[in-house]
């Protein structure tokens, strides 16, 4: 069953007098559980297209449908709730806000679902320990290094045991060591949780770790591996 | 989000910015501390009013007045009337609004006996206007001031010592024990039944005449002056002269009336001192039994048959027999075409007097609190801006419009609520130093009463008045910040 379900979807920004269509009439069939990369120069409509699948967007025109919801039907409510308990963000900035501990910060999304304390608190320090930052659960995110702030970032994405991630440039910001570390996560994640994820990166050695790839121009997917449709 | 975990949010985000929130916060506690003050002061001064006026005022009394009369607002009225209008017509039923029309009106018999046959009425007696000069004790020069009030008109806590006066028309006095003071006595057993003279004065006006009458060539000098000023001569100056020469008669009569001797109805009234009354808000009070007040009180108006049944009086005033009739009496009053007032509307009237004078001045708290507002709407402006990225994160991560947009009112409403906390603490502390200042300053006058007393309420309700008012500055940016497009909020550096 397919997970992602894309149909001619249009994304068009009005700049002045002229429309930049950052998705052009785009398609796209995800399986649950698939690990799909994007691969495109800037500007080719990749961050777009997250936006859209996570619902902090909406189509100008053509039809998104994720776990059989229909993105492009939702009213803003509806988007929000879909963004609270099914989708998963992860950012090249990680954006963490800056006055909560990385342990509060996982709990963010579990505070905004209406999660009692003690069980929200109990969720995040089992998430933190999943990605090795129990030592560092009582610091500021200024107090950790990029690849810790990153991996309070996927802990946060993982908090409402999302059935999509999407994460966008996860080790844009990181140093190759840090950065593979980073994919070796997701990839794992992916494995044992069968969370289907979307990343869209620069990096070809993080991309190459999808099993299904693709490369984005102007607003368009092509498939870069057999596997993909 | 659960409310607590809202308002945790909150306090976290009102804490990162301590020095901006207070500042923020110090428009709301400059206008609550006003606020606290002024409705203090007067609720205090209300309630000390309310409590000399119940003390000294007799409940049992019910005044009774003409519809058409005195009207002194109409009157006050009347002497600007062409000031921007049309001349109006003066009509019989509206003589007594204006000053050249008006003319007293006594009660008429009939009234006053329909007054006698109200049920529950023990006594009904004349409204009594008594101007006295002064007191003194017989044998002692010094004259004090003093306000010679009828018997009947005493409140029921009134006598601190001595007794009651042994008949209506007895010469005697209760006197409050504030004499005492002026008098340099050291305890009331001093001065009863000491002879007091009570020095009582006619109108000003009819004393300015200098006889108990106009002397009898007065009206045709009177009328000669019109004359001339109707048909003055041709020539001007031969007109200026003739007018000057005639006010010149005139003014001589007026002085030689003066030499003869001032010529008015002033007398002194002798009164022996049988009781010592409890100070009040006023504190020069002299009560004298009933008849004699009306005897006092004919000499106003060089009227010996006034407050008889020739001439009652301009008003009425009804004992009740219990204070719980006074509603039926005051009904009664009414169907007899007059207008009744007793002690509850002598209150009310003050109240509201108070309550417009508070009004009043709360502008100046209302204009702290128009500052404040600006002054969240802007802090909060600021906030949304600075805090736009974090906006998307918390959009991203499933944060609804309408809780960004709760964030920030909440936020404002905090602002209001703190400031209304600190402003409601300082404005008491302010209230008990008043107090302090006040009992020192005037401690003869207030006693124990508290000059600043906030009503109960005032906390309360003022708590209540800072957080929505925060609550209501709070929406604009709440607005701003709930329209923030997700994507572009991420995006901003």
């Amino acid at each position: 069953m397919a997970t992602i379900r894309i149909d001619r979807l249009t994304r068009v920004f009005r700049v002045g007098d002229s429309e930049v269509r950052a998705v052009d009439n785009l398609a796209l069939t995800l399986d649950t559980g698939a690990l799909a990369s994007i691969v495109g120069p800037s500007g080719s409509g990749k961050s777009t297209l997250l936006a859209l699948l996570g619902g902090l967007d909406t189509p100008t025109s053509g039809a998104i449908t994720v776990d059989g919801r229909p993105l492009h039907q939702l009213a803003a409510d509806d988007l929000a709730a879909y963004r609270r308990t099914s989708v998963g963000f992860v950012f090249q900035d990680f954006f963490l806000l800056s006055h909560l501990t990385a342990l509060e910060n996982v709990e963010l999304p579990l505070k905004l679902s209406g999660m009692p304390r003690a069980a929200r608190r109990e969720r995040a320090e089992g998430l933190i320990t999943q990605v090795g930052l129990t030592q560092r659960a009582a610091h500021l995110p200024r107090q950790l290094s990029g690849g810790e702030r990153q991996r309070v970032a996927l802990a946060r994405a993982l908090a409402n045991q999302p059935r999509l991630l999407l994460a966008d440039e996860p080790t844009g910001n990181l140093d190759v060591h840090t950065g593979r570390q980073i994919a070796d996560l997701l990839v794992e994640l992916n494995a044992r949780q069968r969370i289907t994820m979307l990343l869209v990166t620069h990096n070809l050695d993080v991309a190459r770790r999808a099993p299904v790839r693709f490369n984005m121009t102007d607003g368009a997917l092509h498939p870069a591996h057999p596997a993909a449709s | 989000m659960t409310p607590p975990d809202l308002i945790a949010e909150v306090a976290r985000n009102l804490t990162r910015k301590k020095t901006r929130a207070a500042l923020t916060m110090a428009g709301v506690v400059i206008g609550a501390l006003a606020v606290v003050l002024i409705v203090s002061l007067g609720h205090g001064l209300s309630q000390f009013l309310d409590h000399q006026v119940r003390a000294l005022a007799n409940p049992r009394l019910v005044e009774a007045w003409p519809k058409s009369g005195i009207n002194p607002a109409r009157l006050a009225q009347s002497m600007v009337t062409g000031l921007g209008r049309a001349p109006r017509e003066i009509t019989s039923e509206k003589e007594d609004e204006f000053i050249g029309a008006f003319q007293i009106k006594y009660l008429e018999p009939a009234q006053v006996e329909g007054l006698r046959r109200i049920p529950g009425v023990s006594a009904v007696q004349p409204m009594v206007f008594i101007l006295a000069r002064s007191l003194q004790v017989r044998g002692d020069p010094r004259e004090f001031d003093t306000i010679v009030v009828p018997w009947i008109q005493a409140g029921p806590e009134l006598l601190l010592k001595g007794r009651g006066f042994s008949s209506d028309s007895a010469h005697e006095c209760i006197v409050s024990e504030a004499y005492l003071q002026s008098l340099g006595l050291a305890s009331a057993d001093a001065l009863l039944g000491q002879t007091v003279l009570l020095n009582i004065s006619e109108h000003p006006l009819l004393n300015i005449t200098g006889q108990p009458r106009l002397a009898g060539d007065t009206p045709a000098e009177l009328r000669r002056l019109f004359d001339l000023v109707r048909k003055p001569p041709a020539d001007p100056d031969e007109a200026m002269l003739a007018l000057f020469m005639q006010l010149g008669e005139m003014a001589d009569t007026l002085q030689a009336f003066e030499r003869e001797g001032n010529g008015t109805d002033a007398r002194t009234f002798p009164a022996k001192v049988v009781g010592v009354a409890r100070k009040g808000l006023l504190s020069n009070l002299v009560y004298v039994p009933d008849e004699y007040a009306r005897e006092m009180g004919r000499i106003l108006l060089r009227n010996p048959d006034l407050y008889t049944e020739r001439a009652f009086g301009l008003g009425a005033l009804l004992r009740v027999n219990e204070a719980a009739d006074v509603p039926a009496v005051k009904q009664a009053v009414r169907a007899l075409g007059l207008v009744p007032r007793s002690v509850e509307d002598l209150l009310g009237e003050l109240h509201s007097l108070f309550v417009t004078l508070q009004k009043l001045l709360l502008i100046f708290g209302g204009i702290a609190f128009v500052v404040a507002a600006f002054s969240i709407v802007n802090t909060l402006l600021m906030a949304v801006f600075e805090r736009r990225r974090e906006i998307g994160v918390l959009q991203a991560l499933g944060a609804t419009r309408r809780l960004v947009a709760w964030m920030f009112a909440v936020e404002a409403a905090a602002i209001g609520f703190l400031g209304g906390i600190a402003g409601g603490c300082g404005g008491w502390l302010l209230c008990s130093l008043g107090n302090v200042w006040a009992a020192h300053r005037w401690p003869d006058v207030l006693g124990n009463t508290d000059l600043f007393l906030p009503p109960s309420w005032l906390f309360g309700g003022l708590l209540v008045f800072t957080t929505l008012f925060g609550l209501l500055a709070g929406v604009y940016p709440a607005m701003r910040a709930a329209r923030l497009d997700p994507v572009e909020a991420l995006r901003y550096e």
